[in-house]
């Protein structure tokens, strides 16, 4: 790890003051030849490459650094990374120290104001330490040398997995998409990427552990099973005394989690209330003289928050979409009527069912109604009931708006009742019109169902 | 001829206000007091006895089905009328099956909103078209014959059916009464015998139909 995070100093000039940067690499370099031919930039400078990037940009880093391809860089990490691990290990504190470009400071600046990472780190390194005393005494382990890099790894990786910036969050869940032969998942999860890494660890070991059982030049005997119990011991022993610090560590990162995802739904539902209420609030100050106006926002955000609240409906935009039941097409219809025309939409359904090229005939009829006893009847509020039986579908448009001598038809009228009674009569319906002057109008409307459902 | 008592029970200081201020001025309706939460209604309305109690659905502390219950266990005369902003079959049915002899929507109009307390006090019972809707659509699917079906209980009579299409469609009870040539006590006798179904029917669909369903 050393050759690779220190080599640098020689091409990169150091600052003229001791850099405060917490990024471990910058102290270990101060003092190192100078070449000032080079740009003013210092280790404090150096950020990551985002693109392109592999995993977090480090190896784009270095290939700048030395002015070598950053295939060149990735070759070295690997080879590193087999010979006992170091290459891993560099990576992951580069990763850990080194801010990414664009962003303020490195993950462990994040890392460290985190109450919990500490913690957690220490607990994966007290895992790893674990099984690693314990695989020593069995003689199965590796050295040393070859499993604190790879510990050291790890512990560093849960840091940037619980700090890492978006770009870099990308990267991992990228990796352990990979890793898991997900790589086509539209939605790569956090749990996956756990399961990823489990799975992994666990291979790797079995891999050693398998190997190293093959090499043992002798089968188990008496000795090797002492010193099996003797591991077992070990890990109980280890297991009960920071068992109770690694459950309650879990827990409380589960309750973080739990928070988050609240956090996630408060600020959902804000935006939501933001873009919709608060806005037609806003307007509704503004056009306060204009009492039709007001009206006419008040409903329609009335609909829009209920469509949400309880219809489970998405929050975006409230006309979008066609409706393919007669119940939709009629609420859809009602939302028309109420943003166009200001007048209020009482709507009742009684059962629903699927909509074809009739019923499409009398939905159409049904807003040509509509539409006219908003416009015409000067009532504040229609009525709009559908009724779905087996046989047949009633639909009847009510207003009590001052109506009209069906005797003295004014022509404009008359050709509205004649073309909503066309429409359905088309298609094999029934259609009939009521008035009387001073008591509203009321349209009605019947169509046979096609085929019996 | 002495005044309707109301009390009105909403956990929105500023609707209570406004009901308020709109049946004062209706002349007719005397409000008697007002609380905002399930306790003091509770206790209040013990306290004043008001004729008819206007109750807002939605509440904290099991809203205003626990005010109707908890009220009705001791003061078996006092009326209900539930009111609520959804028409969410859940609440209206937990409303009605609570003992509110009736259900009315936010958006009514003074004058109806002053009717519909008169009716229920009445002794009517008052359906807003979308309850009849409700009630409606509950009642029509055919029974997949319940272990304990009761033709009185779980059935609508053809004419009940044809009032509550008429409320349905916007009418008022008078309306209604003129349409179908029958005097308006009668049209009231049946939305009561309806409430008296929708409130002991143990039709299986009606509460399946209030879950399932959710109105905006």
């Amino acid at each position: 790890m050393d050759t690779v995070a220190h080599q640098p100093a020689y091409r990169w000039s150091p600052p003229e003051a001791p850099p405060q940067a917490a990024a471990v690499p910058v102290g270990a370099v101060a003092g190192r030849p100078v070449i000032p031919a080079e740009s003013k930039k210092t280790w404090s400078r150096l950020r990551r490459v985002q693109r392109p990037r592999v995993v977090a940009g480090v190896a784009g880093m270095l290939a700048d650094v030395f002015g070598v391809t950053a295939t060149a860089v990735r070759i070295a990490f690997v080879v590193l990374g087999f010979a006992g691990g170091t290459g891993l290990a560099a990576y992951v504190l580069l990763w850990l120290f080194i801010p990414a470009e664009g962003e303020q400071g490195p993950i462990a600046r994040r890392a460290t104001s985190d109450r919990r990472t500490l913690p957690l780190v220490l607990a994966v390194a007290s895992g790893i330490a674990a099984v690693m005393v314990a695989a020593g005494i069995a003689g199965v382990g590796a050295p040393l040398g070859m499993v604190a890099p790879g510990g050291v790894a790890l512990a560093g990786l849960v840091a940037v997995w619980r700090h890492a910036g978006t770009g870099d969050r990308e990267a991992l869940q990228h990796l352990a998409n990979q890793l898991s032969g997900a790589n086509s998942s539209a939605v790569p999860t956090r749990r996956r990427l756990l399961i990823a890494s489990c799975r992994l660890a666990v291979g790797v070991a079995l891999v050693g552990a398998g190997s190293s059982a093959f090499l043992a030049p002798t089968h188990l005997s008496g000795t090797d099973l002492r010193l099996l119990l003797g591991a077992l011991a070990v890990v109980g022993g280890f297991a009960l005394v920071l068992a109770p610090w690694w459950l309650r560590l879990g827990r409380e990162l589960a309750a973080e989690r739990r928070q988050r995802a609240r956090a996630e739904e408060r600020a959902e539902v804000a935006s939501h209330l933001h873009d919709s209420v608060l806005q037609t609030l806003a307007l509704i100050q503004r056009n306060a003289d204009d009492s039709q106006q007001v009206k006419r926002l008040a409903r329609v955000q009335e609909r829009q928050l209920r469509a949400w609240l309880f219809g489970g409906a998405p929050a975006g935009p409230l006309f979008a979409g066609a409706a393919t039941t007669l119940a939709g097409a009629v609420a859809s219809l009602q939302r028309d009527i109420e943003a166009d025309h200001g007048a209020r939409v009482e709507v009742v359904t009684v059962g629903d069912c699927p909509l074809d090229e009739r019923l499409d005939a009398l939905v159409a009829a049904t807003r040509e109604a509509a539409v006219n006893a908003a416009k015409w009847s000067g009532a504040e509020v229609i009525s709009v009931f559908a009724e779905v039986e087996p046989l047949s579908i009633s639909i009847f448009v009510r207003d009590r708006g001052r109506g009209f001598d069906p005797e003295a038809v004014p022509p404009d009228r008359k050709g509205i009742s004649e073309s909503i009674r066309a429409r359905v009569e088309r298609q094999g319906g029934k259609a009939s019109v009521r008035s009387a002057l001073g008591q509203g109008t009321e349209v009605a409307m019947q169509m046979p169902r096609g085929t019996v459902l | 001829m002495s005044k309707l008592r109301v009390f009105v029970v909403d956990d929105h200081q500023l609707f209570r206000s406004g009901v308020r201020h709109e049946l004062v001025g209706a002349g007719s309706i005397e409000v008697a007091g007002e609380a905002g939460d399930v306790d003091s209604a509770v206790r209040e309305i013990r306290l004043l006895a008001p004729d008819v109690v206007l109750v807002d659905v939605h509440m904290p502390d099991g809203g205003g089905p626990e005010v109707i219950r908890q009220v009705r266990s001791t003061h078996p005369d006092i009326v209900f009328l539930a009111l609520s902003v959804s028409d969410a079959p859940a609440d209206v049915l937990s409303a009605i099956r609570a003992g509110a002899r009736g259900y009315v929507t936010k958006t009514i109009s003074t004058a109806e909103l002053v009717e519909a307390l008169q009716l229920v006090a009445g002794g009517d019972a008052v359906f807003s078209p979308r309850l009849a809707g409700f009630v409606l659509d509950a009642f029509a699917a055919t029974p997949e014959v319940p272990l304990h079906f009761d033709p009185e209980m779980d059935q609508l009579t053809a004419r009940e059916r044809e009032v509550l299409r008429l409320i349905a469609r916007g009418y008022a009870y008078k309306e209604a009464a003129r349409e179908l040539f029958i005097s308006v006590k009668t049209v009231e006798t049946h939305v009561s015998a309806v409430l008296r179904k929708l409130q002991l029917s143990n039709r299986y669909q009606l509460t399946r139909w209030a879950q399932e369903r959710r109105l905006a």
